[in-house]
Formats: C-alpha cells, structure tokens, sequence
C-alpha cells in the first residue's frame, strides 16, 4: 500500500559508471521497518553479499530518513547513514544530525544507495532530481571542516554537506562523516567506507516537500505533542546543558571512567564540567525539526565546537588525566575536522597510555599528556609515525602489542564512556548491540544508575530490561527520532507515525518493528559469522573492582555476564550461541 | 497592531517555523514555499541568522501597484488581481516575499494566530 509521508523513491549511485537511477521505495519493508535505521539494515541484509570487504567497491553506503523527515514531528531531523563496518565487520548504521536528512528528503528521496568507487576523489552533487558528479582533487587532504567550507562557500548555505577527513580518505576504521561542521556519523569506521570509495563530500539541496493526511488537523495534534511531551523538564535539560549534563551524573553514580577505565569516578570533575565549558558559549543550535536544541556551540581559548558531548569530555579529560577544559575542546575540535570518531580515537590513545604506564609498550604518551593526544590524533588519520599503529584500533593493537586485558572494546568497536561495573547492564548492552560497544543501543545507565529502578550490581533482570530499552531505541532509531526526546512512548509513536502516513498503527506494532530491527542486525551478523564467542566483556572488569566511587568495590564476575547474556537469547528466542533459529531468520 | 519578533538568541534553528508556516499555507510541509525563512549557519567559525520574517511595516501595500495588498491588523493580497511583478518582493526589507507562479505570497500572521509562533519550541519568535 503507499503511505503518506514518504517520498516512495530510492536514489542509487553507481560511483564507479557515474550514473544515478531513481527506484521506487520497497514499501513492503517500509511497513516492517518503517524507516532510517531498520529499513537501512534490511536493504543492507538484501543486498550486500556475506563475505565482501568492507573497504571493497562490493560495500553501499546507504543514507536513510523516515516518514517523519521533514514534518513538524519533534526530533525528527535526524538520518541514518549505513553500511558493513570496517572496523568491526559487522552491520553499522549511524545517526547524524544537522539539516542533511531533511535536505535528502525535500530533494525527493527515502533513501540514498551509493555504489561502487569513482576512479578519482571527487563528490556527489544532488540537486531535486539532478545528481551530477564532480571533482574533488582541491579537496581531496583537507580537513573535513575546511572541505566543507569551500563547498558552502561554492554552493550556499542553503546546501547540506556531508564531508569526510584525512581520516576516512587513509581508510582510517575509526573515522566519520561530519555535517554541518560539527554533527557527526561517528561511529564503525563509516567515514573509510565513504574514503574507499574515493567520495570526499555530498552536497545536497531540496526545494521539494513532504504530504501528510489533513495536514492542517496534523499540524495542530503536533504542535500540542510538542507543548505537552517534548517541552517538559525530563527533556529540556538537554537544552541548557547538552550532554554536559551527564558528567555529574556520571560521576556521582561511579560510572565515569578515569585513565583508561581503571577507576569510575574523578574528584577533580568540576574542572572540566558543563558550567566551567558553557562560560565559552557563544550560540544554541539544533537540528532541523529539532525541538530541544542540544548543540552549545562554544569556544574557549583558540579552540571551537559544537558540544563538547559527554562522550568526548570523558574519553579526552579524565579517561586520559586531563583536566584541561580547552585541551577537552581542541581534542573535540582536531577530531572532527582529521574526521575521526571521538570516542574510539579517544580509547586507543588512553590505551597506549596505559601501555607507557605500565612498561608494556612505550607508545612515548602518558596520562595527562594533552597536547601530545591532540598531535596523536593528526598522526593517526595520517597514518604517519607512531599514528599508523593506533590507527589499527584498540583490539588490533592489543593483539601487536599485548594490553588485551584493559582493551576496552566489542568486535573491535572501542567503549563508549559509561563504566560497566557500576551499571552491570551496560556490559551487556555493548556486548549484544549490533556494531560492537555502543551506548546508544539500550542505555543501561538511564534505569540502573540515573533513575535508580533497578539495582545497578546485580546480573538479575538484566536480559529483560537490556532487551526492552533496545527495542525501544530500534522502533524510536527506525523512524529517526532523536534519543533526546526521552518520554516519547509507543502510543505516542504509533499516533504520530498515523498521522503522517495515514495507515493506522497501533502500539504492538511499534514493539514488534522494534524486535524486528533488532533481529535482522543480528541476523546480518550471523552471517558474517558472529556468535556468542563476540558477545564480550573487557577482561578487566571482571579481574580488577573499582577503586573508589558510588560502586567502589565492584567487579562483574565472568558467570554474572554469561547469565545476562543467557537471558538476553532467552527473550530473543536464540540459542544459547546467540544464533537466530531459521523461523526467526524467515520471518524477517 | 501586534507583529512577529524575533529574538535570535533563543533561536536553534529547527526551521519548524517554515514548516508549519508551509503545512498550513500550501498544503504540504514544503519550507522553499513558506512565508518565514529563519534558519541559522556556521560561516568562518561563526553562527550566524538569516531572519527573514514579516514585520508588517506595510512597505509592501503601499508599493503594490495593482493596489492588491492591504494592511489592517494583517496582510491581504487579493490574488484575483496580483500581477506578480515582484516589486513588493523587490521593495521588502525583510526580503520574506515570494513570488511563485506570478502571484505574491506574503504572511498574514494566520490571521493574527501565526502557527510559527505557537511551534517555536524555544520561543524565539513571538506575537506582541
């Protein structure tokens, strides 16, 4: 059936011939997944071979809004932007903000496939229905922020960019995709993807639009969803602190990680905390469509960004000895523009620290050594002295150099910055999340530690509770909403997605869309081969409990995880390898 | 008269202003056609608005030269007689006019209930 709210069209990209086609929206696996995140993961599931290099011209970067693109609905500026990870070869769909979904959307796709590689650098220029393929050789080294400023400055700022950094043009496995400067696809090595095949930016503009039912009624319901649900405190925070917010939470519960994961809480936190960086405000800004607007834009002393998000705070200042807010910004700033992910650039460079500490490998840094992490960071998506090492990743060095005890990663996606042993689970949800350690896939910390529901420190429930905050962020990421908006519940969700397609659908299937996402990653990934023996936990929190904070003491026994893990596949209907039964597999 | 403000400051740049102004106006969520065009960007390490909404100076009736657009507590143009000849949009200081298939579009603040207003999460825009 069609359904308002989409545009019902594919854009797909052959880079390699430089031709474009336009094909209709499979909207049966529309009304499966819906939208962004899962009907991302299931064209992937369809179309990519199992096996092929994730570095390989066989890969497709698939860019993918949803129905609520481009309308009123709150927290909908959002897109996903997916592929095979290099990093970790599993499924890896990102989320990035910024205006560049709504761009696609209004320029008159659901979705955009590139295929292929270009024989030279160039990018993809997306005009309505135009696609003209342009060179890139003035760009080709730059950083990511100034690729995209020649390209505003060429186009106007009616125009999104999407842009990668030296990082992604070297193949870097931890490198982004950035918008709008300072949004980014961080995670997975997404950034190689685009790099390996010779794309160094999208430019996109839209001048098209989005029909729903009885527009004028819709607008009006939304309007009051906006007043009533997203305007209230439990989201609003968001606005006057960003994720900043987190960090005393953070640390009053005992999971804010410090020198590399060794100890969950840092007494010198209000050093760098959000009141210290928000004095270098100098704007808001949002997404499009946003209704809360997270984004502090921010410069203290020579250093400028958007942000910093709690993750890049924690990963640059007390997860590495730092304390320095300005170093925090600049390792945000240098970041972004080299086009590496924060987080996992972040984990191998307080990794090598450890290493130095301990006498293991001497990677010539410490903990506290600021500048030289940000020289580090250069190096690293160059790929130029002791850069092409960390470049590799954590998992990858561990297993050079040793360390593999304190390498704090899943399938080779490093750690996000929220300590497991005092939020047990979390060491299940980086364990089962479809891409390797994310913390955006169910967010243990929110009811364990944050809300206090649940006990924090114990394995019971946890499989039950991992599995129902994941099929939450599966439906809610599916139809690219922004996390942010943390009321929103199914009823609201099936009402909105009502309106706007004019197909009625009801809270069921909101849970079953969401269990649906989550299987078809996890059948993507089996058959690229991945079992319970890839569902882990750094060793280390198992062998060493904390030292000091809300969870001093506290380790997670090996049996404890391998519990949680068991009644995670329990919920699932897997077996107790982790693999999805052939019934499961056929209903997908 | 009360008139649209505009307090950049609170301004995220969401564009929800244009998106609503269109649903109502056009049928369809279609910001290139609304009668409001905010939006904010980074230039050279700086954010900077672009805030073109209507400030009901009038500017615009009193250049129509068919004498389609009135002012009273709003705008009406009467497109029955709208030549589309742009010099409203040429002569408006706040360059929020439109013209689309030779007829002016201009906002009349819904009708003195803007839409824009009541969605602006952050209040950036009001009606006073």
């Amino acid at each position: 059936m069609t359904m308002l709210g989409y545009k019902n069209c594919v854009l797909r990209v052959d880079l390699t011939m430089k031709g474009a086609t336009m094909e209709p929206l499979r909207m049966d696996w529309a009304e499966k997944y819906i939208g962004s995140k899962g009907l991302a993961i299931k064209y992937l599931y369809e179309e990519l071979k199992p096996g092929i290099d994730a570095l390989g011209p066989e890969n497709k970067l698939m860019f993918t809004n949803g129905p609520f693109t481009g309308t009123p609905v709150p927290c909908s500026g959002k897109l996903s932007v997916a592929a095979k990870s290099p990093a970790t070869g599993t499924i890896n769909d990102c989320s990035i903000g910024g205006h560049a979904g709504i761009q696609i959307k209004y320029a008159g796709y659901d979705a955009i496939i590139f295929e292929g590689k270009l024989k030279e650098p160039g990018y993809v220029l997306i005009e309505d229905g135009k696609v003209a393929f342009k060179d890139a050789s003035d760009l080709w080294g730059l950083g990511s922020h100034e690729a995209e400023k020649i390209l505003a400055d060429r186009y106007g700022h009616d125009y999104s960019v999407m842009s990668i950094g030296p990082a992604g043009e070297n193949l870097v496995t931890m490198s982004c995709i950035n918008s709008d400067y300072y949004r980014q696809a961080g995670r997975g090595g997404i950034g190689a993807v685009m790099g390996s095949k010779n794309l160094k930016a999208i430019v996109v503009r839209g001048t098209g639009g989005v029909e729903v039912p009885n527009i004028v009624e819709a607008t009006k319901r939304i309007i009051e969803i906006m007043q009533q649900d997203v305007l209230q405190e439990d989201n609003t925070f968001i606005f006057d602190y960003g994720t900043t917010a987190f960090l005393e939470a953070c640390n009053d519960g005992g999971i804010l990680p410090v020198n590399n994961f060794q100890d969950a809480t840092d007494e010198k936190w209000v050093e760098y905390n959000g009141d210290v960086l928000l004095q270098g405000k100098k704007g808001k800004r949002g997404c499009g469509s946003c209704g809360l607007g997270c984004g502090n834009f921010l410069q203290i002393g020579d250093a400028i960004c958007e942000g910093p998000e709690y993750e890049s705070i924690a990963v640059a200042g007390p997860n590495a000895g730092v304390r320095d807010p300005e170093a925090i910004v600049k390792f945000n700033q240098v970041a972004d523009n080299m086009g590496l992910d924060t987080i996992s650039a972040g984990d191998v460079i307080i990794w090598a620290m450890e290493m130095t500490e301990k006498g293991i490998h001497d990677f010539g840094i410490r903990f506290g050594e600021a500048d030289k992490m940000i020289q580090y960071l250069e190096l690293m998506a160059k790929r130029e002295g002791i850069g092409a090492d960390l470049a590799l990743g954590v998992k990858a060095c561990a297993a050079k150099y040793g360390g593999e005890d304190f390498a704090m990663h899943v399938k080779g996606l490093e750690y996000p910055q929220y300590e497991p042993r005092g939020s047990w689970g979390m060491s299940l949800a980086y364990a089962v999340s479809d891409r390797g350690a994310c913390h955006m896939r169910a967010y243990a910390p929110n009811v364990e530690v944050f809300a206090a529901a649940v006990p924090p420190y114990t394995a019971e429930g946890k499989g039950q509770m991992v599995y129902e905050l994941a099929e939450s962020n599966a439906v809610k990421f599916s139809l690219c909403i922004c996390d942010f908006w943390g009321t929103l519940n199914y009823e609201t969700m099936a009402e909105l997605l009502t309106i706007v397609t004019g197909r009625t659908w009801t809270v069921e299937e909101m849970s079953e869309v969401g269990r649906r996402v989550i299987n078809v990653a996890r059948a993507f990934n089996q058959r690229e081969g991945f079992n319970r023996k890839d569902d882990t936990m750094p060793k280390r929190l198992a062998k060493e409990a904390l030292k000091s904070g809300a969870a001093a003491g506290q380790s997670i026994p090996q049996e404890a995880f391998e519990d949680m893990l068991d009644q995670y596949y329990d919920v699932l209907g897997w077996d107790r390898n982790g693999m999805m039964p052939d019934e499961l597999i056929c209903q997908l | 008269m009360k008139r649209l403000k505009f307090a950049k400051e609170k301004c995220i740049g969401c564009q929800l202003c244009a998106q609503v102004c269109s649903g109502m106006k056009e049928g369809a969520y279609i910001p290139s056609k609304a009668r409001i065009d905010i939006e904010t960007y980074y230039d050279n390490g700086n954010l900077k608005y672009k805030d073109s909404y209507c400030i009901l100076c009038g500017i615009c009736a009193k250049a129509c030269p068919v004498q389609c657009i009135t002012l009273d507590e709003y705008l009406t143009v009467d497109w029955s007689r709208c030549i589309g000849c742009g010099t409203c949009q040429a002569k408006c200081p706040k360059k929020v006019i439109k013209i689309i298939d030779e007829k002016a579009y201009i906002c009349d603040t819904c009708q003195g209930n803007p839409t824009c207003v009541q969605i602006c999460p952050q209040h950036a825009l009001t009606f006073e």
